[in-house]
């Protein structure tokens, strides 16, 4: 699992990113935390997030399909391109982008460089002042929490 | 989770021993690591009172603390000096919240954070692979003479932090939390502590004289259901790992929610999981700061995915991305 966000933060080698590939091909627990890793990642960037059958489809597809050996890192394709066909092109895309690399050292890419803000919002507003109360339950916030959890729980 | 905080601190203590003899020698014979062992071992065994002042986003804010220690019983006060009068108790890790503007008693299990302000080690395996520890310096706080740490982040996961520990006693007396550039996020420092002395169980009870007739009492955390996936913390990134995790109570009955809480032996994360509603929509996602604390927010298949912690966004998004992975 460790590997699989890693490999979307750009933070792996081109072998271990390989194989990483490779296991994400293969398990489906792999492949369930690489898609919610999009799925959310595609929320944070505000993109069109795949539904959910659509991602079961593409699933069932590439278990019957044998995995693409890598080509000759010349003939590799851009990633650009791949990412248009769907998840079968990202993993190809993926290798491209790591033919780029091919010789070069791994450099991470920070996460927070990938997306652009989300909607900006007070801490005291009261759902969130909620649940900074949990966080930190030592630290008494001036916001009162106010939503119905609060309220109607009872002991 | 009983006695968790005082467990885990005597583990910090075993652990780092082994290390001091390997670093370099700082402040009259004591390396860093001795420091945060002696730290440690005052947190989980001191009596204090004093003030503390927190200051983030802008805002200062002053409270009186009391912790008194007596053989297995842990307990701490905390009164807000400013605003509302909230007040918190907590004998060992179950916290009660005292709302006295809703007359309400709000009882959770403690999860994520330590006792304030010494939000300090409780991991030493994962502190050593997060933060490289060094004494940067001396100072004073609260008329005490205190022995400056830096604890500088690895990577930009966490934020880095100066620590000023009392020089006779090894307490911390004041914190500062640093983002990459080198400003200051957040910072709490007593403005006047005792410690050591004798504290009298009644001085860590609620104050309230009128007493606490009619006010409403709720129970808001509860244990974990059966059956459930934790997140894997290894994929927050080096160092981190899940602290534990409750079921958060609604309306009586089912919990409502899952808080999950990561640590890297500093820095801590929750994430709250709720169940599937018809009326959780996709949205964009929000996100808000104060000091070093961050909430990001956002719903994904009927889920609303909240992470809130003293870490920069990237770890946030992590945190989510750990939680929703669990859930498939």
């Amino acid at each position: 699992m460790k590997d699989v966000s890693s490999l979307m933060d750009g933070e792996l080698d081109a072998r271990k990113a390989r194989s990483t590939i490779q296991r994400v091909e293969d398990q489906d627990e792999l492949w369930d935390a690489w898609s919610t890793f999009h799925v959310i990642r595609d929320t944070l960037q505000g993109n069109p997030v795949v539904p959910g059958r659509f991602n079961q489809r593409l699933h069932e597809r590439l278990l019957r399909e044998p995995a693409p050996p890598p080509p000759p890192w010349w003939r590799r394709p851009r990633g650009a391109r791949g990412l248009r066909i769907g998840g079968v092109a990202v993993v190809i895309g993926v290798l491209a982008g790591l033919a780029l690399i091919w010789r070069m050292p791994p450099v991470p890419v920070p996460v927070t460089a990938l997306h652009p803000p989300a909607l900006e919002a007070g801490i005291d507003e009261p759902r969130l002042a909620e649940r900074v109360s949990a966080h930190r339950p030592m630290l008494p916030l001036d916001a009162a929490p106010r939503s119905s959890e609060a309220v109607e729980a009872r002991p | 989770m009983g006695h968790l905080l005082p467990a885990i601190l005597f583990s910090l203590c075993a652990a780092v021993a082994p290390a001091i003899a390997a670093t370099a020698v700082a402040d009259g014979g004591a390396t860093p690591e001795a420091l945060l062992a002696r730290a440690a071992a005052a947190m989980a065994g001191s009596n204090w009172s004093g003030v503390y002042v927190h200051t983030a986003g802008g805002q200062s804010e002053s409270f009186r603390t009391t912790r008194r220690i007596d053989g297995a019983s842990d307990a701490e006060r905390v009164e807000a000096l400013e605003g509302v009068a909230r007040e918190i108790v907590r004998q060992g890790d179950e916290v009660h919240l005292f709302v006295p503007d809703r007359r309400e008693v709000r009882i959770e299990r403690r999860l994520a954070a330590p006792g304030f302000p010494l939000v300090l080690p409780i991991d030493p395996a994962a502190l050593a692979q997060s933060y490289r520890v060094s004494v940067v310096g001396a100072g004073r706080v609260a008329s005490r003479d205190a022995i400056i740490l830096k604890l500088q982040a690895v990577d930009a996961l966490r934020y880095s932090r100066e620590v000023w520990l009392d020089r006779e006693t090894a307490l911390p007396l004041k914190l500062r939390v640093i983002d990459a550039a080198g400003a200051t996020l957040e910072q709490v420092a007593f403005s006047e502590v005792r410690i050591g002395q004798r504290i009298a169980a009644a001085q860590v009870r609620p104050g309230r004289q009128a007493g606490y007739a009619g006010w409403e009492v709720q129970r808001l955390t509860a244990e974990l259901p059966g059956g459930l996936r934790a997140p894997d913390a290894a994929s927050l990134g080096p160092g981190f790992r899940l602290l534990g995790g409750l079921a958060r109570r609604a309306q009586g009955e089912a919990p409502s929610a899952i808080h999950w809480a990561f640590g890297d032996g500093l820095a801590s994360v929750s994430v709250f999981v709720e169940e599937p509603t018809a009326s959780a929509v996709a949205a964009a996602p929000v996100a808000a700061q104060r000091g070093a604390l961050g909430v990001l927010e956002l719903t994904v298949g009927g889920r609303r995915l909240t992470a809130v912690g003293e870490v920069p966004r990237a770890l946030l998004e992590r945190s989510l991305a750990a939680a929703g992975a669990a859930l498939r």
